[in-house]
């Protein structure tokens, strides 16, 4: 009925359909997934931003002084612990290291 | 007839013949006219696939990329914590048509939001209009249960409020926004613009400062308990890179807490640190003595008459604690001689000293990054008696960010500093002073603090040079005794000055535990002190020996200087 030429056409055309309408279907459901993950970006953004300028807020100068002196017994640096690199003792002579330190600072108590 | 058939049969023929052909170029003519349409349409495939153009990212803009809309820029540190955000916060809101029970919801309102006046919602909910706002900021917990009463006609919208996380500190550096985000004082008024617009990339604009939030609370928290502890009128300070006149620190007291815009007292948001203009006292005597060395009027070595008060009509200059002999620039320095000073003013001129203060920029406002600047004031024409005392602080009035300026003009080897409060900025380098007056200045500021009235500032290892001053306030008639202006104006290391900074109290009283002193050795210089050695090894600078630096040769006139006197007042 038909010349092969016609036949494989049509077949061919039908394949193409197919394959266009699957891509087409791919599209859309990916472009819903972009959507879908974009908005959670932006939820996670707007997440961020608040943490942030919570980390600002628990940050706070005063408030980290309060609790390194209650939990970590930690002050502010004094001179004295600023060394020269070339002052600190190999670890070897390690039972001298202290009272080198101590001799080799800068600042005398 | 026969061949009439045949003529007719061949003519036949030949219309059939004709009529094919002219079929055939029909046909090649439709055919070439598709093959041009297809052919475009294949063209245009293949640019639409190969370059990507405009109309293939419109998938991307259809969908929409994720950023997140904030309507005011982000105000940073200089380590990039954030010192200004604006957060999303509901707002409550009404439309009086759709209310149908006025006292029930403002019956139900209060009592949630036990601050909003009754009356007055009652009265808004009552009216004609569309819209009323009922609270605005409302927080997430209170929306919860805002939500769960379910009052017809009053609902809610999201809004922005610029939040503040470390609230009075750098209050006056920041300022604050109304209601709408828009900028009030401070930073935020002056870069109003920038915060409120978008770049080119649609995003708004973030603000690097180049304060540490840091050394900003331990000035702060040095200067609130002088200001406590002496019942001051004000205190304030800044601290500034000397090299590129970054200001690492800012603070003014009393301040104010920027979240609560509507709650701030007017009084609370002056800043003294860039408003305020102060007779400094003693301390303008660096900048003199500067003056006098760098015009090479006087040199070190001489030396100047302070036996006897020196009497112009009907004033007299006298000296705090009279010392009664010739001294030398080193002892008018370290024992802040009034009359010493004067007779240096008088070597070199008015207008060199007028000369020199312009070039320190002493007598301009500065073009600064907050709005709230002042202009100095100091008489239009220097007599004798005005270049005087405006040679010790008297007669000249500047702000805090003046002095702090000029003192790192005079200790950075003698480079202009020009303030600014925004990290790496860049500014020309400009020569005001020479390098050997600057190294002369910062012996002489260390003898002050090592030997004389700055004692009170010294932390061993870092080499605290500066000034001193204490100023009688001029009441409405003559100066007060009693209403003093206490001030501190120096660097550190002085071998090679990294930060210079100027503390000021304002009208601090003596109490007793510094015997009654209220003076700039007792207030302003501790302060210095205690800051100096926190901020030090918070901002990397290397302690140095100060011992073998001072008896070297890079430090002569501090190694040769004896101090002969047997008390110097720390005033």
């Amino acid at each position: 009925m038909f010349k092969p030429t016609t036949l494989m056409g049509i077949i061919l055309l039908g394949f193409l359909s197919f394959v266009v309408f699957q891509v087409e279907n791919k599209v859309d459901s990916l472009r819903g997934d972009l959507k879908t993950v974009n908005k959670k970006i932006l939820k996670h953004k707007e997440d961020i931003h608040v943490l942030e300028a919570e980390w600002s807020y628990l940050n706070r100068p005063e408030r980290l002084r309060k609790m390194a002196g209650k939990y970590l017994m930690l002050d502010d640096i004094a001179l004295s612990q600023i060394q020269d690199i070339e002052n600190i003792p190999l670890k070897s002579d390690s039972y001298m290291g202290m009272e080198r330190i101590e001799e080799a600072s800068l600042i005398r108590k | 007839m026969v061949a009439a058939q045949k003529k007719r049969h061949i003519y036949a023929v030949d219309t059939l013949g004709a009529a094919t052909d002219r079929c055939r170029s029909r046909l090649v003519f439709v055919l070439f006219i598709f093959t041009l349409l297809y052919g475009s349409v294949v063209v245009r495939l293949i640019d639409l696939s190969l370059r990507n153009n405009k109309a293939g990212n419109s998938v991307v803009a259809a969908v929409g990329r994720a950023d997140l809309k904030i309507k005011r820029g982000n105000l940073l540190d200089r380590n990039g914590m954030i010192l200004a955000t604006n957060l999303r916060l509901a707002s409550i809101y009404a439309n009086p048509r759709d209310i149908i029970d006025v006292d029930g919801a403002a019956n139900s309102i209060t009592s949630l939001f036990t601050e909003v006046d009754k009356k007055l919602l009652r009265k808004k909910l009552a009216s004609k209009k569309q819209f009323v706002w009922v609270k605005r900021w409302v927080h997430p917990k209170e929306l919860h249960e805002f939500n769960k009463l379910g009052i017809p006609g009053v609902y809610y919208r999201f809004e922005e409020k610029r939040t503040y996380p470390y609230k009075n500190l750098l209050s006056h550096v920041l300022g604050f926004v109304s209601i709408e985000n828009v900028g009030l004082s401070g930073v935020e008024q002056k870069y109003n613009e920038l915060l409120s617009f978008p770049d080119s990339e649609n995003k708004t604009n973030e603000l690097k400062l180049s304060v540490d939030i840091r050394v900003q609370e331990i000035l702060t928290s040095e200067l609130k308990e002088i200001y406590n502890k002496h019942s001051a009128k004000a205190a304030t300070g800044v601290i500034m890179d000397v090299e590129n006149g970054e200001i690492v620190a800012m603070a003014s007291f009393p301040d104010f807490d920027p979240n609560l815009p509507s709650k701030v007292n007017i009084s609370d948001t002056f800043n003294y640190a860039t408003k305020g203009l102060f007779e400094m006292g003693s301390t303008f005597k660096t900048f003199s003595i500067a003056s006098a060395l760098d015009s090479k009027k006087i040199k070190m070595g001489d030396e100047f008459d302070a036996t006897k008060p020196i009497k112009i009509s009907r004033f007299t200059i006298n000296d705090y604690h009279p010392l009664k002999k010739f001294l030398s620039i080193e002892d008018i320095m370290v024992h802040s001689s009034n009359i010493g000073t004067a007779r240096i003013v008088e070597a070199m001129g008015a207008e060199t000293e007028k000369n020199y203060f312009r070039k320190l920029h002493l007598l301009n406002e500065f073009d600064f990054e907050v709005p709230e600047t002042a202009i100095p004031s100091s008489p239009d024409r220097w007599g004798r008696l005005a270049a005087i005392t405006i040679g010790y602080g008297h007669g000249i009035s500047v702000t805090p960010l003046h002095v702090v300026s000029a003192m790192a003009t005079v200790v950075n080897g003698g480079y202009k500093v020009n303030p600014t409060l925004i990290k790496g900025k860049k500014s020309k380098r400009e020569r005001v002073l020479s390098g050997e007056t600057s190294h002369i200045m910062n012996q002489l500021l260390r003898l002050v603090v090592r030997d004389g009235t700055g004692k009170n500032a010294n932390v061993k290892g870092y080499m605290v040079g500066g000034k001193t001053g204490t100023a009688e306030k001029a009441g409405k008639k003559s100066y007060n005794k009693k209403i003093r202006v206490s001030s501190f104006a120096g660097a550190f290391p002085m071998n090679d000055p990294k930060y210079s900074i100027v503390v000021v109290v304002d009208e601090p009283k003596g109490i007793k535990s510094t015997w009654g002193f209220a003076t700039a050795g007792w207030t302003a210089a501790p302060v210095v002190r205690n800051v100096i050695r926190r901020i030090g090894p918070m901002l990397g600078v290397r302690p140095v020996n100060e011992e073998k630096i001072e008896s070297g040769n890079r430090f002569p006139i501090v190694a040769n200087y004896k101090n002969e006197a047997e008390k110097v007042a720390t005033r």
